[in-house]
């Protein structure tokens, strides 16, 4: 079975391990911590704290069946409303009792689920020691690199015994993102056009400074952009003022800002980009990184910069991938929702590009 | 062993026909200076043009709209925020240490900080902004005064010990309550929020809030001057005040309810930004001795320019906004420290 190149060492080395033993075998592999993790056959009941856990492994599992619980978060922050409350109604009903706040995690009902395994983050050992104490696997999963995200889907395929179902989904990823980088390098790279992040402008301006997103796939800069490894940044007017970014996109987390709000400030409608409208709201495959689809956000931003000629048809190619991904196509006006449509009706170009 | 005279133990002090004059000019200066700081890349000259042409139009402009736009849109308006509010928190400190006889007091002694700060806290985590949480924080900020009178005052009497310890009281269960709130609120959008705006920041003032500040802040600050002759003889002691004529508990109440207003006023529109009134209130002594009616006035100019160079650092040393509570607390620890020891080794805090 081939594996895809870009995974991590140490999951080719899982993978290889499970492969030889076969689908229905014993499943063996290393976490990300290095942790040696078996099972006899695929977990029958997996608990998730990390938020978007439940989605990546309902998507390579194909099935909500084997997921018994859930961080409180992944909940209210995907499966009570919009798209994924829609296409994967099913989810609303998996216990939400894993973690209540954050991702320190309720021992007591995560063992009330006698779940197989558990897969929690691993910055902190205190939130992983307390349920490895009374017995429980754990599947630690490291934060938050392109590489771990791909590691996500290679470690749910072994977890699932849905290797193919990871190789197929990382496939359609890779596949995406290469056509993506050779229509880019045919841009004139001293051309490309500054993109601001903005979450935030009210009270406090806040910028993603250094976020995960590799922004040179859709051939463009972010003037924040420095070697802290700040995330998010906390910054003045004046500052916005003196980037003045060509385009500022609204992470699609943002769920209270849109465009309009920078159309309407008295002073952020002087920044070049809202001056030419180039503000838009990010589409809602972008609401959590770790999700398999948000390759998809890297082919839009590339269109909302540059023009069309990076996809032959978006709208169709967002609604394969989630059929792909979810096994559900998406309706027109799932479609137009998952764009923002509405949200970015007054943004230069956003009608001719996506409608 | 040498004898130190009264003069020398009091410190260096202009004459009283100065000191005014001298700190005003020295507010302008620092008001000047600030205008052509920033992020934005503005010459002196552009800035002093941009300046100038409200007062004697030019005839042909040589800037662009967006200069205008950050000198008067973006810079002043922040700098008449600093300006108002360190006026405001060092009149308030003043006033309150020399009521209580305690050079430890400040603003958040009497709960009104951690009341205004909860309903801002609570503003947030509900998920309302603007006018909404301003009010919401003021009210809050009123409402904890409210509950300190009802804590402190038995059988119609309210000894300052007791105001004290109801403040505390009434200080601990809000910040409790802020404790809670960011314990609900969501790790990603609202607790940053919600960490951010106590900190304290006026990277978003606009003239509205300036405004806003203005009608808290100037008013109570003037009903606090108008009583700097009672504050006199309160900081000789209850007794001595009582028998000497003054209402002590009107008098106490007007200056609790003042520095109320000008906190919560100060926490509403800012965030809490604390150290101003504890730490300027001396510094202002150190130059124009005990008497309120200079420690007023003095406090409240000296700490406009204290918080006005602080907002030039949180604005201009990094890409990234400092909150300005950070500043003060990095700057007011060590200042009070030495204050204090100054204090100690004078022989004691001085009323008069």
């Amino acid at each position: 079975m081939p594996i895809p190149s870009a995974l991590s060492p140490a999951v080719v080395a899982a993978a290889l391990m499970f492969v030889a033993s076969g689908s229905q075998a014993q499943v063996t592999f290393d976490d990300h911590r290095g942790v040696p993790i078996a099972f006899d056959s695929p977990p029958e009941r997996v608990v998730t704290i990390v938020r978007s856990a439940p989605l990546i492994y309902r998507a390579i599992d194909e099935t909500d069946a084997h997921i018994v619980g859930m961080n409180r978060d992944s909940l209210t922050r995907y499966f009570t409303s919009g798209l994924y409350a829609e296409i994967l109604p099913e989810m609303a009903n998996v216990p939400a009792s894993a973690a209540q706040e954050g991702f320190v995690p309720n021992v007591e009902a995560i063992l009330e689920q006698a779940p197989d395994a558990v897969i929690q983050w691993i910055y902190d050992p205190e939130i992983i020691e307390p349920m490895e104490r009374v017995g429980l696997t754990v599947v630690g999963w490291d934060c938050c690199t392109e590489q771990h995200r791909l590691d996500y889907l290679t470690l749910t395929g072994l977890m699932t015994g849905r290797t193919d179902r990871a190789e197929a989904i990382l496939g359609m990823q890779s596949d995406a993102l290469g056509d993506l980088a050779e229509s880019v390098a045919a841009l004139d790279q001293d051309g490309w056009p500054s993109v601001l992040h903005i979450d935030q402008i009210g009270d406090q301006i806040r910028v993603i400074a250094n976020g995960s997103q590799d922004l040179s796939l859709s051939g463009v800069t972010n003037p924040a952009a420095d070697d802290t490894g700040e995330w998010w940044r906390t910054v003045d007017l004046e500052q916005l003022l003196a980037w003045n970014p060509d385009l500022i996109v609204i992470p699609a987390y943002a769920t209270d800002l849109d465009p309009q709000a920078f159309f309407d400030h008295p002073i952020l409608s002087n920044l070049a980009a809202a001056e030419s409208g180039r503000v838009y709201k990010q589409p809602f495959f972008a609401r959590t990184p770790d999700a398999p689809e948000i390759y998809l956000t890297s082919i839009w931003l590339a269109m909302v910069a540059h023009g069309d000629g990076f996809a032959d048809d978006f709208r169709r190619q967002i609604s394969d991938t989630y059929e792909t991904i979810y096994g559900s196509a998406l309706t027109a006006e799932q479609l137009d929702a998952a764009l923002e449509t509405e949200a970015n009706a007054g943004s230069a170009g956003f009608a001719g590009l996506f409608n | 062993m040498a004898v130190v005279s009264d003069e020398a133990r009091a410190g260096v002090r202009l004459t009283p026909a100065l000191v005014m004059p001298s700190l005003t000019a020295l507010l302008l200066a620092t008001v000047l200076v600030s205008v052509t700081l920033g992020r934005y890349d503005l010459s002196v000259p552009q800035v002093a043009a941009i300046l100038l042409d409200n007062v004697i139009p030019f005839e042909t402009v040589t800037w662009e709209p967006v200069q205008e736009l950050v000198v008067e849109q973006v810079r002043l308006p922040r700098i008449l925020a600093a300006v108002v509010i360190g006026f405001g928190l060092a009149v308030s400190g003043a006033a309150l240490q020399g009521m209580f006889r305690n050079p430890l007091v400040d603003p958040g002694i009497i709960g009104v900080t951690s009341g205004a700060g909860f309903g801002g806290t609570l503003a947030i985590l509900l998920g309302l902004t603007g006018s909404v949480l301003l009010a919401i924080a003021f009210a809050f900020g009123m409402g904890s005064i409210l509950m300190v009178k009802m804590l402190a005052t038995v059988r119609r009497r309210t000894s300052m010990l007791t105001l004290v310890l109801a403040g505390v009281v009434v200080s601990a269960f809000f910040t409790a309550a802020i404790s809670v709130a960011k314990l609900l609120a969501d790790p990603f959008q609202k607790l940053p929020a919600i960490t951010y705006w106590l900190m304290g920041s006026i990277a978003s003032s606009d003239y509205a809030d300036v405004l806003l500040i203005s009608v808290a802040v100037l008013p109570a600050s003037l009903v606090i001057y108008l009583l700097r002759f009672q504050i006199n003889i309160l900081s000789l002691g209850e007794e001595k005040a009582r028998a000497l004529g003054t209402p002590v508990g009107l008098v106490q109440w007007m200056i609790l309810i003042a520095t109320a207003v000008i906190s919560a006023g100060v926490v509403a529109t800012s965030g809490i930004i604390g150290w101003v009134g504890l730490v300027i209130p001396h510094a202002a002594r150190a130059l124009v001795g005990a008497s309120h009616q200079r420690l007023l006035p003095a406090s409240g100019i000296i700490g406009a320019i204290y918080l006005l160079l602080v907002d030039d650092i949180a604005r201009t040393a990094t890409t990234s906004e400092i909150p300005i509570g950070i500043i003060t607390a990095l700057i007011g620890v060590p200042v009070f420290a030495l204050i204090l020891r100054r204090i100690h080794a004078h022989g004691g805090w001085t009323n008069y």
